[in-house]
This record gives structure tokens, sequence and C-alpha cells, in this order.
């Protein structure tokens, strides 16, 4: 299937801009920092030993501690996905606010320490399945007992970490003042079923698996499952306005494999998956399984950004959960880049993405600092 | 209970039956075409090409029209379209409904593959030109017939018509690509390079060189378009419950994922990566290579076909002298091809038969 040669025009910028660098820290940098949370039951049953929660802070908490965001990362990436974002003078800017990105709990990537996860703590498939739950709340417990922040000024998030966000929210309903879910809702889109159904079915049938008990990570296996998650990044549309030619098309996937594609862990990415199937709002304990009485519990402002053209997440739903959230509202932001519009890969998107947080967050600052 | 009925019935008419003939459907038939030599050097010898036929063909050979199936298809892939009454009527047309050169399904006796001409890997690479070549060679030396009313295809097989158009210019009065055509966006190379390594990973394998086919890994290998088959407003409209995924998958599977074989998936992919209209010999690109076309054509698609965006189709359609487009309106997306929305397969109905009507009265006016 042939590709469409229309324009020529290569954004080389763009491409490189594209989400989180996973490779290197540079100098103006944060630190890496680990955080040693002890054992950790989890919902489930089961208990990680001595559970690690990888992370970077940027700026100064204040003296008061009232300027502390969390930000989430999604499916596979790291506590670098929103680095475009923060900053001196950027949305979540560093000059007013302490931000703080960990790695989740069982963070996939492999090139560089991280969270605990079933390969780096050696269990492989002894690992327990944790949920998404145990998750925010290795996060919680990195803010309140690690980093000493009894409360958070907003937690935002991507996709995935947009989701965690709304549970935060729901799980400790007064631990933070605002949450910012972006391209996320509360009920995924039914199309999950198959995807990652898909994935995990990549992962088991492929050579070196070893159901699950490999020495060496099967790379191939994992960047083949990884791609299936391509068509659902991007409208069609992007495909003819940013990368129109096989050339363009060559330097996108090397550059969507040095950061997210091919460095990811087969076993750790197949915990991911199970621990997406268990564990959502609905069934956070004390809503009886009514996800719509978990969203109404949430006491945070809540600010939705959202494309209705991504392919993921169905815009009634996110208008849904803004209805449901007693303090809610949606910023639309309309883009080729569907899912993907966090992280330049659209960089009119990005900013207006960036502009929505700057003001929402600028909002609440200015309205705390009047109410003291 | 009203939606779940709906639902049942919309899987069923989904899939066209690849597994049985009823009493009432045409029987098989193969053309044994002697060898054919491939565009880009070897030869696949004593090429057999399997076909059913549908209706008669009148004493000028004038009303004949060639279907062409998607990726994975086989010459059931049009039947939705096919029959007394129906767009492609079998009362007044001949239609010939081809297995590909390279056909992929495991369950009845088809086209030379490399599986069943048992060369396995060392069966030559074939491209979609080479595919073209065979359906011609088929309609000319077998069936004998010199031009053709019309050629028509779903998805690749849509992509192949554009071909025919192109490569046999004088070979048809029209072409009516539905779900496809000569382009695609660059998304088109990953997908084709992911469903090489998929199947290049995968246990069972064996380098191509196996005895039991792999079916796990073909199905794999061609699950990875799902993505592409409907728009998400679709999704959540039918399948919005796991078990409504899986009889989906299950009765997809029934017809296409779990029948094909894994070797023939693979050279059936390969052929994706090698060639296509813009490469046409004697032409500088696809612009060029559909300006030459002198058949008319008419495109079918849904404007939300996650394969192939909307300005794609606008675009190729202005290049190609006499080309228009119907568009499709409907969430099944690049499957209003293949009877996903009845209501869309109705539309499309409706536009083939007014413009095979209009072309039979400009084919009177001008005799």
């Amino acid at each position: 299937m042939p590709p469409l040669l229309m324009r020529t025009l290569v954004s080389i910028v763009l491409l490189l801009a594209d989400a989180g660098f996973a490779l290197a820290h540079w100098p103006g940098q944060p630190n890496h920092r680990m955080a040693y949370l002890g054992d950790f039951a989890l919902e489930r049953g089961g208990i990680i030993n001595d559970l690690k929660i990888s992370y970077v802070t940027h700026g100064t908490l204040s003296a008061a501690k009232d300027n502390a965001i969390l930000f989430m990362h999604t499916f596979g990436s790291n506590h670098h996905q929103f680095d475009h974002l923060i900053g001196p003078g950027r949305p979540l800017d560093t000059d007013k606010y302490f931000v703080i990105c960990p790695d989740l709990l069982g963070s996939t990537q492999t090139t560089f320490e991280h969270s605990t996860s079933p390969t780096n703590s050696g269990l492989k498939m002894q690992f327990p399945l944790y949920n998404g739950r145990d998750v925010v709340r290795a996060n919680h417990q990195l803010v309140t007992q690690v980093l000493g922040i009894p409360h958070l000024l907003a937690a935002t998030g991507f996709a995935r970490g947009g989701i965690f966000a709304l549970q935060l929210a729901v799980s400790y309903p007064d631990f933070v003042d605002a949450i910012v879910p972006i391209s996320a809702s509360a009920r995924v889109g039914t199309t999950t079923f198959f995807r990652l159904q898909m994935l995990l079915s990549l992962i088991e049938s492929c050579e070196g698996w070893q159901d699950g008990n490999y020495d060496v990570n099967p790379k191939r296996c994992i960047a083949n499952a990884m791609s299936l998650l391509i068509p659902y990044m991007y409208t069609p549309e992007y495909w003819v306005q940013y990368v129109d030619t096989p050339e363009a098309y060559t330097k996108w996937r090397n550059t969507m494999g040095d950061y997210y594609l091919d460095i990811q862990d087969a076993r750790d990415v197949y915990y991911l998956i199970k621990s997406g199937g268990h564990g959502s709002l609905a069934d956070t304990p004390g809503f009886g399984g009514d996800i719509f009485a978990a969203l109404r519990s949430i006491r945070a402002k809540t600010l939705f950004i959202g494309n209705r053209r991504d392919e993921i997440i169905p815009p009634d739903r996110v208008e849904a959960d803004a209805g449901t959230i007693p303090n809610a509202r949606v910023v639309w932001i309309d883009s080729v880049a569907g899912h993907n519009i966090c992280c330049n890969a659209d960089p009119q998107a990005t900013r207006l993405v960036g502009e929505a947080i700057r003001d929402f967050v600028g909002e609440l600052a200015a309205r705390e600092e009047a109410n003291r | 209970m009203t939606k779940l009925l709906r639902i049942v019935t919309l899987l069923l008419l989904a899939p066209t039956g690849a597994y049985c003939h009823t009493p009432e459907q045409p029987p098989h038939q193969m053309a044994v075409l002697g060898d054919l030599e491939l565009e880009e050097g070897g030869a696949i010898p004593n090429l057999r090409m399997s076909y059913v036929t549908h209706g008669k063909l009148n004493s000028t050979k004038s009303n004949a029209i060639l279907f062409l199936h998607d990726l994975g298809g086989n010459h059931h892939s049009g039947d939705h379209l096919i029959g007394p009454g129906k767009a492609l009527d079998s009362d007044k047309y001949f239609i010939i409904c081809v297995d590909e050169l390279g056909n992929s399904q495991t369950t009845f006796e088809h086209s030379t593959s490399p599986t069943n001409s048992g060369l396995k890997m060392r069966f030559p690479y074939y491209k979609g030109r080479d595919q073209v070549n065979a359906g011609y060679r088929l309609v000319t030396q077998a069936l004998r017939i010199p031009r053709l009313l019309a050629v028509t295809g779903v998805s690749s097989g849509a992509d192949q018509a554009v071909q025919m158009a192109v490569s046999h210019p004088d070979f048809m009065e029209a072409i009516i690509p539905i779900s496809g055509g000569a382009l695609w966006t660059t998304d088109g190379l990953g997908f084709t390079a992911l469903a090489l390594s998929v199947l290049e990973s995968c246990s069972g394998w064996l380098g191509g060189n196996y005895e039991a086919n792999p079916v796990k890994c073909a199905a794999d290998a061609m699950m990875i378009f799902v993505p592409y088959f409907y728009t998400r407003e679709w999704w959540e409209q039918h399948i919005d419950t796991a078990g409504a995924y899986t009889k989906w998958r299950n009765t997809w599977g029934a017809h296409h994922f779990d029948l094909q074989d894994a070797r023939d998936v693979y050279y059936r992919q390969i052929a994706n990566s090698r060639g296509w209209v813009g490469d046409t010999p004697g032409f500088n690109g696809w612009p060029a290579a559909l300006r030459s076309i002198k058949a008319r054509a008419l495109f079918l698609a849904s404007p939300y076909d996650h394969f192939v965006p909307r300005q794609l189709y606008e675009i190729q359609v202005k290049m190609i002298p006499q080309g228009r487009i119907s568009w499709i309106d409907s969430t099944a997306g690049h499957l209003v091809c293949c009877d996903a929305d009845p209501s869309a397969t109705r539309a499309m109905s409706e536009a083939i038969t007014a413009f095979l009507k209009e072309l039979i009265a400009q084919k009177k006016d001008n005799n």
C-alpha cells in the first residue's frame, strides 16, 4: 500500500519534540530520584516488597506547601512525558509551581532505573497482579510520606494518567484541589476490549516470550505489540498532514521507537495490561459498582481537555463525566493529532492544551491566594 | 432486546461466508493458464486461477463485470452486491468473481499460492500488478472476453481495479473502486512491516518453512487491520460489551481471521510493499498514471474511512479524467465495502445501479 507523496514538508523538529525523551537527561534537568515505600499491600492481595517509586521534581516547594502539582504519565511512558509543558514561564510554570513527575508503579521502559516492576523486581511472572488504584495509592504515598506534602494544588495526567487523576480525586477527596484529565474519561471506549486483547495475543504467541519467563527481553515481540496502538494515537488525516513521505515515515518511526515503541519490557507491559483490566473508578470500595456515584463524589475542580476526534476516548463519555462531577468542565481541542494532543504531534494543539492548563491552574492559585 | 437482535443480525450480515457453498450458488471453477512471468523476474509455473461466475454472458460479450476481493478475502467478498435485482444484477450482467493470485484462505482449493503450489518460501515474490495481470489472463484467455463492462473491487480489490485501468486502459468501460484506490497514507508502510514482523517473530512460523500452518500467527497478522475497519462510533454502537466483542471476533474468525495460511498472508503482505499504481512502468508517478485512465470511474467510500482519508479520495478522483465519487455516509468506515452497515450497502447498491445504467445508455448513444 503506497504512501501518498503529497507534500514534502517534513518537520524533524516536530518529531524530535514529540513526547518525552526516555534516553537521556541533560544538564538543567532535574535528577532522577528514588522513593522507598517499604512493603506495599495490593488491593487484590499480594504484597510488593520494598516498593520503589522513581520520580523527578521541577521547581521549588513553597513554605506553605501549597503549590505542588502531580503529573501522571500514560501507558508505556515515563516521567518525561510532559517536559515540554514544564519549565519557567511554561504552562506548568516552575517559577510558581512544584511539579512532581513519578514513574508509575510497574513502569515498563528498559532504559533507566525506574519504579518497581515485574522485571526489575526479579520476580518475573511471580510478581503479584496490581491494579489502577494500587498505582494511585503508591503516588499518594510518594507525595504525602516521602515528600511530606499533605495536599496538592492539582493532579494532572495524560490518557491513562488522566484516569488516575480521576481515581486520585475519588479515593482521596480532600487531597487535591483540582484535577486535569487530558485525553481521558472514566469509561474508556469499547475499542479497548480488543485493543488490549490483541496486544496480549501478540505477546503470548511471539517467539522468545516463553510464557513470560524469559531472561532476554524479546524486544521485537513487544515493539510489535506496542505498534498496535499506533492507529489509535492519531486521526488518519495526521499522516497526510505531518508524515507524508516514506522518508518522513522512517524518521517518525525511528523517533517513536527511541522513546516509546522499542524500549519496552514485554513482561512489564503484559502486567500493565493485566492491571488495566482490573480496578476502575466503578469498583472503588464504597460505591457499589456505580461509576456515576464515584464521579459525583469528586470534590476537586475538574478540567477535562480532549479532542472529539480522539480514537480512544468517545467525546460523549467525557461530557457525561463532566456532567456528573459537581464542578467540572471540558475544553475541546480540534486536531488531526487525535488522541495525541498532549505532546507536540500537532504543536498548535499542544499549545492550546498548555494554555488551557495555564489558565485553569492560574485561576485556581489566584483563588486560593484570595482565600488566604 | 431490540438492540441485541440488531447486533446479531448485523454480525450475521457482515461476513461473506468463505467456507460453504449453498446449492443455489455457482460452482467453483479453475482455469489453468500456463506460466505467469512476474514483473520483477521469476515466473509462477502453471498458474491456476479459481473463480465463480454469476449470470449469463450475452452474445456480444458486452455485459461482463469483474469483481476483485480484498486482502484475505475470496470470490464471495462481493456476494452482498451480486444477484438477481441487486447492484451487480445477475439477470443483466455476467459477473466474474476471481480469487486473486496468492489467495491466502485455507478452506477451499484456490488460485496458485506459495503454500498450495508446494513451493513454500521458494515461491517467487509477486506484486499487485502481477495479481492484476493474472486476473486479466483469466478473463481474456480462459473466458475469452476481450473487454469488460466494468471492473469493481473492495478494499485492496479496489486498488487493483485502478491498477487494471492504468495497466490495461482499453480493457474496460468503467471501474468501480469501493473503499480503496491508488493512494494510501504512510501509515500503510507501518502496518505492512508490522504484519511481516508479527509473522516472522511468531512461534510456529519457522522461517516460513512450517508443515503445520500456525493459524494463530496468521490470525494475529490479519488482526492488525482491525483498528482501521470501522469508526469509533461504529464500535461504540455495535460492540458495546466484552461479550459482543467476543461474538464479533468469532464470527469474523470463522470467515476471515482464523482461516488464513500464514505463508500466503506473508507473501500477500510483501506484495503490498512492492509496487503500486504510482510506479507503473511508463509513468512518472501517480498523477500521470491516474490521468492516463480511459475508463469512467465511480469511487464509493465512506468519508470516515480510516485507511484512506477523505482528501486522498478527492485528489485521485480529480486526477482521473472521468472520475467521480459517491460518498457513503456511514460509521462503518472502511467496511461500508463489505456489508457492515446494511443501509450503506443499500446506498452503495443504488449508486452502482444508476452508474451502470448510465454507462449502458452512453454506450448505446455512442453506437
